[in-house]
């Protein structure tokens, strides 16, 4: 059904190639003397209550280069598994590697001691191996699994997961598709950490140039260039740091094919087709359409909502989102740009296979914008910015104190000061507290940006996608159907910051990295809440394993269920926990990349 | 977009089901201040507020209970895992605590039917289900019960001050009579 002929053509070549494609990849160390193929893009489907996976590296060529990808089953992406909810399954995992392995079952609740982190859960997979998962399910919807050893992940160790309901669901349609949009590089994941490292924005291509200093000077007057140049140089950050790892290093695959293999889903004209898509990036930000059709959202991380029709929606890695579509044309283009624009994964919806569609132009890339960096501050003042650009005139000579900035003027943002005077009947948690407090080590070499006056509405659909004529799906959108899984109020809240230090690139929760952390207690039963504060220039989604969270709104009314909350670059959002799963769990960025140089935590519930 | 609107209906009339007013954070009075960062919120106390604070915000009718006080979080002693099921109990149906400690009583509805679990008294627990049978959908909530929706879980923290046999119950018309009742011995 599905095809990638062209990546097949090369896979060819490369097995005629034989031996000589040993040695071709730089970054595996394994000794195999007849690499297999991948299989791309025909993830096949396994279902039933046992499931047999076997981790191995095999052959991929995505550019015209032979690398060895790690897979699951040959496959990328690996078997689509699928089960159904209340079953109770056993997986046996084979490491056929030649350096550990685990499987993580994304948004799943389940034991901690099956949740598949190296180090926390389980010991980990070691080559030869084969470890068994069991678990019973007590959900449904669109999940996904993947690798939490390494980079893994990055290297096409990922899957769909999808629990079938018990009960007759609320969606129906007549037909579905997996879209999973994931990246790939021929580099070494591990070199690219190092790049990383010695300058942050190394695959930042759209770093601002002389050429467009000289614009600027036109436009804004020497002053005015000058002032946007000193502030960005002040805070160390580039005004373009959406990514930091880009197009230039990576393809972005439907399915796990790149744009040139053109995956393509069959429907028949009149069908309502329900699309999973899936983001299993190690670094990407996906803005998702299929222009000429509106795409309706039912599911969010699994989680049934009230439909929404929309144009276009923007989700990060670990995120999943089910919308259905009425296709009438015989063909149309799965598209997705990455956030920075430097690439897009594309394949097509259509009648039949061969067919396609206009593929959109990629849109232009923006720069960050003042509420990206300082949040709310200047709201008010310049009243409905959302559609400003790091124009001169907007800019504010606050900005370059910003780092500097210190615990000075809080009391003035203390909203909930106002309760003091109240009643014992206000409930002083009914609402997120607005007072921002960064911890001590937010003022040491691991952190370049703090921010102060946070803006907390979920309304945006952030940089790139703002009035762009298209009806784009935001957080405010979303409601989970049935209401929260615990009618309580939070019992107490933490406030968690997520940190960075660009240039040194170290991304860390609160300062610290996960090295230098201690564990987050959580008490047994307790329903918690969680504010995520961003003091940094990049959206990080946020995935806080074995419970889920439910996101609120400033006002602290229930919105959605979630697995994986993604929060803009000077957002600051909240969420209520249960603390209803005993053991040791982990929350981390999903970015591969942020997680592994420092935003991580264990979570211990006890 | 017709034929899916279509489809939604189904879906949209679920999340109409009544329960959620449930959620309403009238009388929800417990509030910890414990947290990694402390709330910077003047620090209440809900020590001198006993339930009966609390009635003149049920529209319906209060549930409460002599039996003990609503407990703060931060003082939780133990918490004990309730399970409620549609073959109408609770699991388990006997507990211990020691007097003067706050217990959080953690419950888990694990049945596909609305249950409730509600501290106190045996002669208070069955005044209220007769109540509770002439108008089954009385809006009620007291800090000494919480009312789940199928696989809704939640919770009650409570602070029993004498020793002495209570009681947690359900509410829902029938349950109670078929056996929805435990007991909580106070050492
Ligand atoms: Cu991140
Ligand atoms: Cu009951």
């Amino acid at each position: 059904m599905m095809h990638t002929q062209i990546s097949r053509r090369h896979l060819l070549r490369s097995a005629m190639a034989g031996t000589a494609a040993v040695g071709l990849s730089p970054w595996v160390n394994s000794a195999w003397a007849n690499p297999k193929i991948t299989q791309l893009g025909h993830a096949p489907t396994l279902s039933g209550t046992e499931i047999d996976l076997v981790v191995d590296e095999t052959l991929v060529n995505m550019s015209g280069k032979d690398r060895m990808a790690v897979t699951i089953n040959g496959s990328l992406p690996a078997p689509t598994l699928r089960f159904r909810e209340g079953d109770t399954v056993t997986i046996r995992v084979t490491n056929r590697l030649q350096q550990d392995t685990s499987i993580h079952w994304h948004g799943i609740i389940l034991p901690f001691n099956m949740d598949g982190v190296p180090g926390v859960s389980f010991p980990g997979i070691k080559p030869g191996k084969t470890f068994t998962y069991e678990f019973t399910l007590e959900q449904s919807g669109t999940y996904w699994y993947h690798s939490h050893s390494g980079m893994q992940e990055q290297q096409g160790m990922y899957g769909a997961m999808i629990v079938e309901p018990a009960m007759p669901e609320p969606i129906e349609f007549d037909r579905e598709h997996v879209i999973m949009l994931s990246d790939w590089t021929d580099e070494n994941p591990h070199r690219i950490v190092e790049k990383l490292k010695i300058k942050g924005h190394y695959y930042n291509r759209n770093e601002p140039t002389v050429f467009d200093f000289f614009k600027d000077v036109k436009e804004l007057g020497f002053g005015g260039a000058m002032q946007k140049r000193e502030m960005w140089n002040q805070m160390r950050m580039s005004p373009t740091d959406l990514a930091d790892i880009s197009g230039y290093t990576y393809q972005y695959l439907t399915n796990g094919t790149p744009q040139k293999a053109n995956w393509t889903g069959l429907f028949k004209a009149g069908e309502t087709v329900r699309l999973r898509y899936i983001n299993s990036a190690a670094a990407s930000f996906f803005d998702v359409r299929i222009p000429g059709l509106k795409m309706t959202v039912v599911q969010a991380d699994g989680q049934n909502v009230e439909p929404v029709e929309v144009d276009e929606f923007r989700f990060g890695p670990g995120e999943t989102y089910d919308v259905l579509v009425t296709p009438v044309k015989e063909a149309y283009t799965l598209f997705a740009q990455s956030i920075d624009r430097s690439g897009f994964a594309r394949g097509t919806l259509a009648t039949q296979m061969g067919m396609s569609a206009d593929v959109p132009e990629m849109d232009p890339v923006q720069w960050l914008e003042t509420q990206d960096m300082m949040g709310a501050m200047n709201h008010g003042a310049h009243g409905g910015h959302a559609g400003h650009d790091m124009g001169g005139d907007t800019m504010d000579h606050s900005a370059h104190e910003m780092a500097a900035n210190t615990q000075t003027d809080h009391s003035a943002h203390g909203a909930h000061d106002a309760h003091a005077g109240h009643t014992m009947a206000e409930n002083p948690l009914a609402k997120p507290s607005q007072q921002v407090r960064h911890s001590k080590h937010e003022y040491g070499a691991s952190v370049d940006m703090r921010v102060d006056t946070p803006r907390t509405n979920l309304d945006d659909p952030g940089i790139g996608l703002r009035n762009n004529g298209r009806r784009v799906l935001t957080y405010a959108d979303l409601r989970t159907l049935g209401g929260p899984l615990d009618p309580r109020k939070p019992e107490r809240e933490i406030e968690l910051h997520l940190t960075g230090n660009m240039h040194r690139y170290v991304w860390s929760i609160d300062g610290v990295e996960y090295g230098k952390s201690e564990p987050i207690p959580f008490q047994f039963g307790e329903r918690i809440r969680v504010i995520l504060h961003n003091d940094t220039m990049m959206t990080h989604p946020m995935h806080l394993h074995g419970m889920w969270s439910e996101l609120e709104s400033p006002d602290g009314e229930f919105l959605v269920r979630k697995h994986t909350i993604s929060v803009q670059p000077a957002q600051r959002v909240s969420f209520l926990v249960t603390a209803d799963a005993l053991g040791r769990w982990v929350w981390h960025c999903h970015i591969m990349y942020h997680m592994d140089t420092g935003m991580f935590r264990e979570v211990v519930v006890s | 977009m017709n034929i899916t609107r279509r489809h939604f209906l189904i879906g949209l009339s679920i999340a109409a089901i009544p329960g959620l007013s449930m959620a309403q954070n009238h009388g929800d009075h417990g509030s910890g201040h414990n947290g990694v960062h402390n709330s910077g919120h003047a620090n209440h106390s809900n020590q001198d507020m006993g339930h009966d604070a609390h009635s003149n915000h049920t529209p319906g009718m209060s549930h409460g209970t002599k039996v003990g006080r609503e407990g703060r979080p931060q003082d939780v002693k133990q918490t004990i895992q309730i399970n409620m099921h549609d073959q109408n109990k609770f699991m388990p149906n006997r507990v211990e605590v020691k007097a003067g400690e706050t217990v959080r009583f953690f419950v888990r509805n694990m049945g596909q039917n609305k249950h409730e679990f509600v501290i106190g008294s045996q002669q208070e627990l069955h005044k209220h289900a007769q109540m509770m049978k002439q108008d089954p959908n009385m809006a009620h909530k007291d800090p000494n019960m919480i009312s789940l929706k199928p696989r809704q879980r939640g919770g009650v923290v409570w602070h029993f001050d004498k020793p002495g046999t209570y009681y947690f119950g359900c509410l829902q018309p029938g349950h109670l009579d078929e056996g929805m009742i435990g007991t909580i011995e106070v050492k």
